[in-house]
This record gives C-alpha cells, sequence and structure tokens, in this order.
C-alpha cells in the first residue's frame, strides 16, 4: 500500500474554505453510480451529507466499492468525502483510485491505516488536477462493525 | 302495563310447568358427571427438546461476556441470525432513474434513429447526455439518464425523436439499465415498464404491440405493424428493478451445523419487501433446507398484527412510512389497493390474508418455516389458519397490555392448529417520563445501547412472563436486550456480571433444566367469530376502523372477567392481574373457513364457552352436537343462536318475546343468589326437555341446561349476558370500561362454577393461578400480582404488606407429597381437611407439584 501516491493527500489545514469549496460545482453530484452491495449507492451523490446514505456489508476479505461515472473526463482538484460519524468515535478505512478509461486506476487516496474519528466535516483531499471519469471509492474496514456508509462524495 | 305484565307472568308459569317437574337437586354441577378423557396435545419436540430458549451470543461482545458466558443458561440455546430486510438477491434499489443506453428505430433492417432530433423529459429531474441514446454504442459509459435519481419511487420520463420528414417503423430496440455490478445479471435503472408512441395528428397514440410492463430485459426488441409519422417517443412510466429471491444471503452466512437456529428477515415490515412482484428459487432454498435439519424457521412476520392495524388505522402515517422507508410503487399499489381501506370485517380479513400470503410467497411459500409474532392484536389463529408453522407472542408493558390474554389466545391457537408457540420478552415500558412525555424505555445496564439501569418492566415482571410461557405450554421463549438489560459491569473490570434481570433469567433457566412441566391444562375454550378483528390485548375498533359491536363487546366482558382489568395505575406498571378462575382459558376460532375444528380438537376441552357471535353452518352445528353427545358441554346464548341449532339439542324454544331481568338471580344447581344491580333483557325461552338452572326473582329463565347424550347444552337468555348499558357501542371498551365497570356477575358466577368444577381440588386466596397435568399429579403455579410497584424508570418496589396467603383444598385428591419447586421446600399439608396454605410474596411466582396415587388422581 505505501506504493500509492501519498502525496495527493495534504493535511486538512491547507484546503481551502468552505466558501471556496461552493463556487465550484460539485461534479459528483447526481452522477451515475454503481456499487458493490447495498441499495442506495445514488445517496452518496445526492448533495445531501447528512441525508440517506449508502450503506454496504464490509468484510475484511471482501472490501465493499463505489464507482462514480462523471459522463466525461474532467479535472479533478479535490475530493470530499463524508462518511458515517457519530458519538462512538468510530473510524473507517478506505482507498479512492481514478480512471479516465475504466481501464487504467490511480490510487488517489490511501486511508488504509487510517485511525482518525469520522465527524461531519468530512474528509477532504486536494488532488493535482487529475483528468478522470471514473472514480472508485474501496472501503476496507470499518471500527464499530462489519458495514460501511457513505453519506456523500463529492468532487471538485 | 298491569295486563301485559300478568300475562307475562301467566305464559311464564306454563314454560316453568315442566321446570316445576324437573327442578335440580342442589348440588347437581354445572358440567355432566361423565364427560369422558380429554384429548391431550402436546407441543412437538424440536431436536429432542420440547422447550428452547433464545439467546444469541454477540461476537462484539465476547470478551466482555466471557464470565456470563459460562453460565448454563447461556449454553445449548437457540441462535438467530438478522438477514435484513428480504431474501431478495440484492436489496431493491432506493433510487429510481431514466437509464437509457441505446433506442434504434428500424424500418425494416435500416436503423433511423440517427437521423432524428433527440429530445426528452424527466419527472423533476434533467436528462444528461441525451445525443448518447442513439450513438449506437449501447455500453453503459455511453447512456443518457437523468439526473436526479428520485428516491422511493419511479421517475416518469420519455425520449422524443423527431424526423424531418415521416418515417415508416415498424421495431424499436431498447437497450435500457446498467449492471449493478460489473458481470452480473443483475440490472438496475432498466425501463421496467415503458410504451413506444407515434405522434398522430398532433398529439401521442400509443403505438400497438409496444407496450410493456414488469419488463427485465436489459435489451428488448419489439415488433409492430408499419406506422408512419414524423415524431415517435418512449415513454417510461417505471424503472423498477425485477427481484430475485434466492438462497444467496443463506449460502453465504455459516450457520452452526448442530445448534438450532432462525433467521430474521424484516421482509414484512417498512418498505413491506413481501408486496413487490419477485421471481423465487425454490429449487435452491430446498436444498439449503435438507442441508440444515437444525433450521427451525424464519422470523418471517415479527408484529405483523401491528403492521397490518397500521394500514388501516392510521393511513396517513402509512403513506407517510413507506414514502420514508423507500417503498416502490408496486408496493404502494398493492396495499392501496387489496389492503387500505376495507370495507367490512370480511374484506379486512381478506386484506389481511394477501398481507399473509405475501410473506409467505417471500419465504419460499414453505408455511411451516414460518414465524409470525402477534404483539397488540391477537391475529394468532390467522396466521395458523394460512399456513404459519409457528406463532410468537410478544409482550411489554405498554398501556394496557394484559399477557394472560395473550397467552389464551396463543396457546388456543396452538392447540388448534396443533403447532408451537413462543413468547416473546420485551422489557419495554411505555409510560410518561419525569415531563409527563410519552416514552418507551428499555432496561440497560451495559451502557452500550439506549436505556438505563432501572428503566422498562420490573425484573419481577420479566420473571412472571418466563414461567408462565414456561408453564402455559410455550414451545421457546426470546428475550428482547440480551445481553444489555441481563449483563452488568458491576465491579467496573470490563467484564459482565448479571444485572437483576440476569439473575431472573438464570434462576428461571435453572428451574427449567430440573423440572418438567407436564401438560398445561386449559379444560375450557372461548370460542370467538373468526373474523373477531378484536385486540384483546390494547382494545380499540375492531379491525382498528370498525365500531364494536355489542357481540365484539362480550368477548372484552369475557375477557375482563377472566382477567380482571387493573390498568391505568397512576403510572404504574402493569400486565398481569391475580384471577380467580385461573388461567384455565384458552381461546379458540372453532369455525375457520377451511371447515368446523375436528372432534379431536374439540375434545382436548371439556367446555366450550361461547363469545361474540357463532359462525354459522349446518356442518359446524353437527360437529358441536356431536362434541356434545361425546360427553362435551356447550355455552350458548340465546342472541348467538341459529336455525342450525335444533329445539331437540337445545332443549329449549326462543319465545321470541322479550323480557327484562328481575334481580337477584337464583342458582338451582348451588342456591346462591347472584344480585345483578344493573338492568338486563332476555328473551324468554320456551324449555321443552332442558332445566332450569338460573331463574330470576320472577322465575323467568336465565339459564337453562339440557343433557344431550353424554355432555350438555348450557344455554344463557340475557342479551349477551351483559347488562342494556355497557356504554355506547362506538367508543373502545378500554377506554370506557376502565373504571372497571361494568360487572357482569352472570359471567362470574358461571366462570366461577366452571372453574371449581373444572378442578381436582379448590382454592382461596387473592392470587392468579394456573395448572399443570403431571403424569404423577398436578403442579400449581400461584403468582401475586399484588405489592408490585414500578413505574418508567425507578426500580421496582415491594410492598410486604400484600403478600397473599393461599389455601388449596385438595378435595379427593390422594396426595402423597407436595413440594414447592423453586424452592425444594416440601410442604405439609393438613392430613384432615387434606388442604395446606401457603404465601406469596408480591411480585412473586410459587410452583407446587402435587404428588398423587392412582395415575395422578
Amino acid at each position: 500500500m505505501k506504493h500509492y501516491l501519498l502525496f495527493f493527500l495534504l493535511p486538512l489545514a491547507i484546503l481551502p474554505s468552505a466558501a471556496q469549496e461552493k463556487a465550484a460545482p460539485n461534479l459528483a453530484l447526481h452522477c451515475l453510480v454503481s456499487c458493490s452491495n447495498g441499495d442506495k449507492a445514488e445517496a452518496a451523490v445526492d448533495g445531501v451529507r447528512n441525508g440517506h446514505f449508502w450503506e454496504t456489508p464490509l468484510m475484511s476479505k471482501q472490501p465493499a466499492w463505489l464507482e462514480l461515472d462523471l459522463g466525461e473526463v474532467q479535472t479533478l482538484k479535490k475530493l470530499h468525502l463524508f462518511l458515517w460519524w457519530g458519538t462512538d468515535k468510530r473510524y473507517y478505512q478506505y482507498f479512492i483510485e481514478v480512471s479516465t478509461d475504466r481501464n487504467h486506476w490511480q490510487c488517489v487516496v490511501d486511508q488504509r491505516e487510517n485511525t482518525m474519528p469520522t465527524d461531519e466535516r468530512g474528509q477532504k483531499f486536494l488532488l493535482a488536477g487529475q483528468p478522470a471519469r471514473f472514480i472508485r471509492l474501496t472501503l476496507t474496514f470499518c471500527s464499530v462493525n462489519n458495514s460501511g456508509h457513505v453519506r456523500e462524495l463529492e468532487i471538485y | 302495563m298491569k295486563d301485559i305484565n300478568m300475562k307475562n307472568k301467566f305464559f311464564s308459569c306454563l314454560f316453568l310447568l315442566p321446570i316445576l317437574c324437573s327442578v335440580l337437586a342442589a348440588g347437581e354441577n354445572l358440567l355432566p358427571p361423565a364427560p369422558g378423557p380429554l384429548v391431550v396435545w402436546q407441543a412437538p419436540a424440536f431436536m429432542g427438546k420440547d422447550f428452547w430458549v433464545w439467546l444469541n451470543m454477540p461476537e462484539r461482545y465476547a470478551a466482555a461476556m466471557q464470565k456470563v458466558l459460562q453460565e448454563p443458561m447461556t449454553q445449548d440455546t437457540v441462535k438467530t441470525y438478522d438477514l435484513g430486510t428480504s431474501l431478495f438477491e440484492r436489496e431493491k434499489p432506493l433510487y429510481n432513474r431514466l437509464l437509457i443506453r441505446e433506442i434504434a428505430l428500424f424500418d425494416g433492417d435500416r436503423n433511423l434513429s440517427s437521423l432524428a432530433s433527440v429530445d426528452g423529459w424527466a419527472d423533476q429531474a434533467q436528462i444528461k447526455y441525451l445525443e448518447r441514446v442513439c450513438d449506437g454504442d449501447p455500453s453503459p459509459q455511453s447512456a443518457c439518464f437523468s439526473a436526479p435519481a428520485l428516491a422511493g419511487k419511479d421517475q416518469g420520463a420519455w425520449i422524443a425523436f423527431t424526423f424531418a420528414q415521416p418515417q415508416r417503423l415498424d421495431k424499436v430496440i431498447i437497450s435500457s439499465g446498467r449492471e449493478r455490478v460489473a458481470g452480473s445479471p443483475d440490472y438496475v435503472h432498466l425501463a421496467s415498464r415503458f410504451v413506444l408512441q407515434a405522434k398522430i395528428n398532433g398529439s401521442w397514440r400509443n403505438v400497438p404491440d409496444t407496450e410493456r410492463k414488469g419488463n427485465v430485459h436489459p435489451e428488448i426488441s419489439l415488433s409492430f405493424r408499419p406506422l408512419s409519422s414524423d415524431a415517435f417517443r418512449l415513454y417510461v412510466y417505471e424503472q423498477s428493478t425485477p427481484l430475485l429471491v434466492s438462497c444467496q444471503k443463506l449460502l453465504e452466512k455459516d450457520f452452526p451445523k448442530t445448534t438450532p437456529f432462525c433467521i430474521g428477515i424484516r421482509a414484512s415490515r417498512p418498505p413491506f419487501n413481501c408486496f413487490e412482484d419477485t421471481l423465487y428459487d425454490s429449487e435452491g432454498y430446498q436444498q439449503w433446507k435438507e442441508q440444515h435439519p437444525n433450521f427451525i424457521g424464519f422470523d418471517a412476520a415479527s408484529e405483523w398484527d401491528n403492521e397490518f392495524i397500521n394500514f388501516l388505522a392510521f393511513p396517513r402515517d402509512l403513506d407517510k412510512i413507506m414514502t420514508r422507508s423507500g417503498s416502490s410503487n408496486t408496493v404502494k399499489k398493492t396495499i392501496q389497493e387489496k389492503i387500505f381501506q376495507p370495507r367490512d370485517r370480511m374484506s379486512a380479513l381478506a386484506g389481511l390474508k394477501t398481507y399473509h400470503q405475501a410473506i409467505v410467497r417471500h419465504f419460499f411459500a414453505d408455511t411451516e418455516k414460518l414465524i409470525f409474532m402477534n404483539c397488540l392484536m391477537a391475529f394468532n389463529h390467522y396466521a395458523m389458519e394460512w399456513g404459519g408453522g409457528m406463532i410468537s407472542i410478544e409482550t411489554t408493558s405498554s398501556g394496557s397490555h394484559r399477557h394472560q390474554p395473550q397467552m389464551m389466545f396463543a396457546r388456543g391457537a396452538s392447540r388448534q392448529y396443533h403447532k408451537p408457540w413462543s413468547w416473546y420478552i420485551a422489557l419495554g415500558f411505555n409510560g410518561r417520563d419525569d415531563n409527563g412525555k410519552l416514552v418507551y424505555t428499555d432496561p440497560v445496564y451495559t451502557g452500550q445501547r439506549s436505556g438505563g439501569p432501572d428503566w422498562g418492566i420490573s425484573p419481577s415482571l420479566n420473571m412472571r412472563d418466563r414461567y408462565m410461557a414456561y408453564l402455559s405450554g410455550a414451545s421457546h421463549l426470546r428475550s428482547e436486550v440480551w445481553p444489555h438489560a441481563y449483563c452488568q459491569d458491576k465491579d467496573g473490570d470490563g467484564i459482565w456480571e448479571l444485572s437483576p434481570h440476569g439473575e431472573v433469567m438464570k434462576e428461571w433457566d435453572d428451574f427449567v433444566r430440573k423440572n418438567p412441566r407436564g401438560h398445561s391444562y386449559a379444560p375450557v375454550a372461548l370460542c370467538l367469530p373468526f373474523s373477531h378483528g378484536q385486540s384483546p390485548i390494547m382494545g380499540g375498533k375492531i379491525w382498528g376502523r370498525i365500531d364494536a359491536a355489542r357481540s365484539d363487546h362480550q368477548v372484552e366482558a369475557c375477557l375482563r372477567t377472566l382477567v380482571p382489568w387493573n390498568a391505568h395505575r397512576g403510572g404504574q406498571e402493569w400486565a398481569y392481574s391475580n384471577n380467580p378462575y385461573g388461567d384455565l382459558y384458552d381461546v379458540i376460532l372453532p369455525a375457520p373457513p377451511s371447515g368446523p375444528v375436528s372432534l379431536e380438537i374439540l375434545r382436548q376441552y371439556q367446555i366450550l364457552f361461547f363469545a361474540g357471535d357463532i359462525d354459522s353452518s349446518p356442518e359446524f352445528a353437527k360437529r358441536l352436537q356431536k362434541y356434545v353427545f361425546q360427553g362435551g358441554t356447550v355455552v350458548f346464548n340465546t342472541q348467538q343462536l341459529n336455525a342450525h341449532f335444533s329445539s331437540d339439542f337445545l332443549g329449549a324454544q326462543l319465545s321470541g318475546r322479550k323480557l327484562t331481568l328481575s334481580s337477584p338471580v337464583k342458582s338451582l344447581l348451588d342456591q346462591t343468589l347472584i344480585p345483578v344491580p344493573q338492568a338486563y333483557s332476555l328473551e324468554e325461552l320456551k324449555l321443552t326437555t332442558a332445566r332450569p338452572i338460573l331463574l330470576d326473582s320472577a322465575d323467568k329463565v336465565i339459564a337453562c341446561s339440557q343433557d344431550y347424550g353424554k355432555g350438555r347444552v348450557l344455554l344463557t337468555t340475557t342479551d349477551f349476558l351483559m347488562p342494556d348499558d355497557i356504554g355506547r357501542l362506538d367508543l373502545p371498551n378500554h377506554s370506557k370500561w376502565s373504571k372497571g365497570e361494568p360487572k357482569f356477575p352472570l359471567l362470574e358466577y358461571l366462570f366461577g362454577r366452571i372453574s371449581s368444577e373444572v378442578l381436582p381440588f379448590s382454592l382461596t386466596g387473592d392470587i392468579q393461578f394456573g395448572v399443570n397435568q403431571m403424569p404423577d399429579g398436578w403442579l400449581i403455579y400461584l403468582i401475586n400480582n399484588e405489592g408490585i410497584y414500578k413505574k418508567i424508570k425507578e426500580p421496582q418496589r415491594l410492598d410486604p404488606n400484600k403478600t397473599a396467603s393461599v389455601n388449596i383444598q385438595l378435595k379427593k385428591l390422594q396426595t402423597t407429597a407436595i413440594r414447592e419447586l423453586r424452592s425444594g421446600e416440601a410442604i405439609p399439608w393438613q392430613q384432615d381437611s387434606n388442604s395446606f396454605t401457603v404465601k406469596v410474596a408480591p411480585g412473586d411466582v410459587r410452583v407446587y407439584r402435587i404428588f398423587c396415587e392412582k395415575d395422578g388422581q
């Protein structure tokens, strides 16, 4: 996992402000989605951060994935991921890949050793303007149960 | 007026002539002298045991539970698995959207679609990449789609093709939807209901032979008679995903090889997946089942009664619930068309059957493996009549919950259909908190879920439920809020010990393992009409929306007499009542649509006491006559009679004259005078061969007895045995009778006589009791429901002043020993009076085993 391009990850402190984020359109909003399991994949791109969510069984040997199709190749500058948050200090482990053709994937976020609890602010990741049409989020672990829960994945 | 009264008296005297000739000698019984032995049915054993405790061992808390898991009570239990809201290979997608990969419009073998300009519309959405619909690429990456998708409903949409010149078309190929997962045959967003339309003279007309409902094909080709137009459009109404019920979820799970297990599937609950149009892989399921002989069944219909009544009683809420939970249009339509607004009892019953059948279908139609759980209603018999394999009652302490009637219905249904029943103990307490807010609380001692120590029901009520379940013949017992209500980290070391509820479970479990229970003795059946639709638990309208008739109120009057009403005690817990007549009564529905119950079933009971209306048919009347002829006793009211019951059978004829009762009523059986302070109407009887057993002070017949074969027919004459004024019929009896009025002295007398005559002993004291037949005697349980106080968030409190003193007179029983089974204590008894007296503490249970000579008698 160390071979992935971790340098794309930047700390939250240097991310643009919420005001800047609002100015840019969320490229993922209402886009086509598919997933390895679960019945509410579209909830992850419905524009509501604390509404319906994509829920999927999560087994150690069977990671769950959610794939977004932006419709055409776009230049990606930032991902903003909202996983389930609560009072139980839960954390999730996951990674995110991007592709232009759905054949060749590039890992742009690797949080497979993450132990930072989730919260309502979500996790932001700056990208270096990767061209991509397909974005795939793969969940590998949840600290409190065998399920993955994605409230929203925003792409700018 | 005087003349009329004189006339009445004259006729009464005439009718009384045969009476005077055959007046009963004081001391005669209500029941016939030699009714013959009762048929005994015992619930079948499963994997060698006739009683199982269900207890999951949550892996999550394995470390904290290591000490608790050493307790014998956690061993040898049924495991349960929750596998979600359906057996669909995948859940139905919540979201629907238009997703068309390609539309090809043909004239012969020429695809003309690329010649047209394309336009589109979608409900509450825009259509993206519309041009891709005719780019010749049917891959999902080249699809047009609506955005946003709609949650919980289909998205109406159309795509139109406009040609510069009219074109002749004879075929369309539509590629829609996408694989849910790459390589899977499971598609989402398929155009499942659609039609091709052509613009004719300025308006859109359906092209014949192109309308499809329930399409499951990702690519579909439709040929039609050639048609010319300059504009065509595909109108898509629904994108529902075809669903397959399979055993995929079962195969993915590693179930135990030897321990019995049950699988919970919430298909009967919102979003009501059981109503989906579905395909079934029954063959695969049969193979799986054969490999799992330790599979008890599907927990298929939790609180199905509550859900159904919500359909009927709270339609507005239901619509909200269905929308919020994402019920599909198919589901909503089925519920609205087939269940939603019944016109009468029979259509309500038909709606319930539709619901039942939908549940059954979802579980491969394997009815014998389905468990239906009743909570606030009493639909136990319905579940079994239509094929359920087991019923379950959920008890809690919500308002006026009454656990004894719940048990009476469940045990009766179990015996009527010869299928097992189970008891699910919820520990929740519905009540008002310190701020007056109505809340539902659970006792929780682990801090790992909502609730708190000393919340919920009392440990005493938990204990009483457990003993009742075991001793009244349940085959299974389940515990809600396990392990959190039953475990507690007392010393803060992270290892849980037993909480007060856990200690209750442990003591009870030890009792169950050590003490056989024999056969729960219930020789009396309260017989109700099949379409009763009542909630004997919570009251309210019939089927949740129909005003009760007087006959319906009689059912409640009987239950309220058998189990005295004691609810609304200022926020105090209540679920059981001390009852002078004992837990000796079952409820059966003896004339279901499948035909009158068999004689073998009826012969489980010494007496059939009819309450409410009687389902009438010649076959049923014949069956009852045979039952009586062979030694049974039936109790009818004149209001329940119909032409199928002959005067030969009854020993009396209805005069058609209405009279009023003159208090008191005198019993010719034991000379008791029964004060009847309220006004009663009655129907005058002409006795032919029957003898009076109750007369009013003007010698009008209040009840008579007719010997028929070895048995008896008892006929009562006051209108449903209730006073004329029972309040407004449109008001639920639970609220209008909440103060304990009216009383039903005639019912009290009859139940008192019945109970005393069917018991081999007599009992005095303010206590709840029940009886089990043992191979070598009897088992009597005593439960003191008085002196126990519990509010919603307070610990239970006991008042020792309410300790019950109970005397048991063993009559002719040739007793050899008596033992209290919980303490193991030998109980001395007075040899001369053949009786013993015991004390039962408030909220406590005592179980006495009476060992007898001569085959237990």
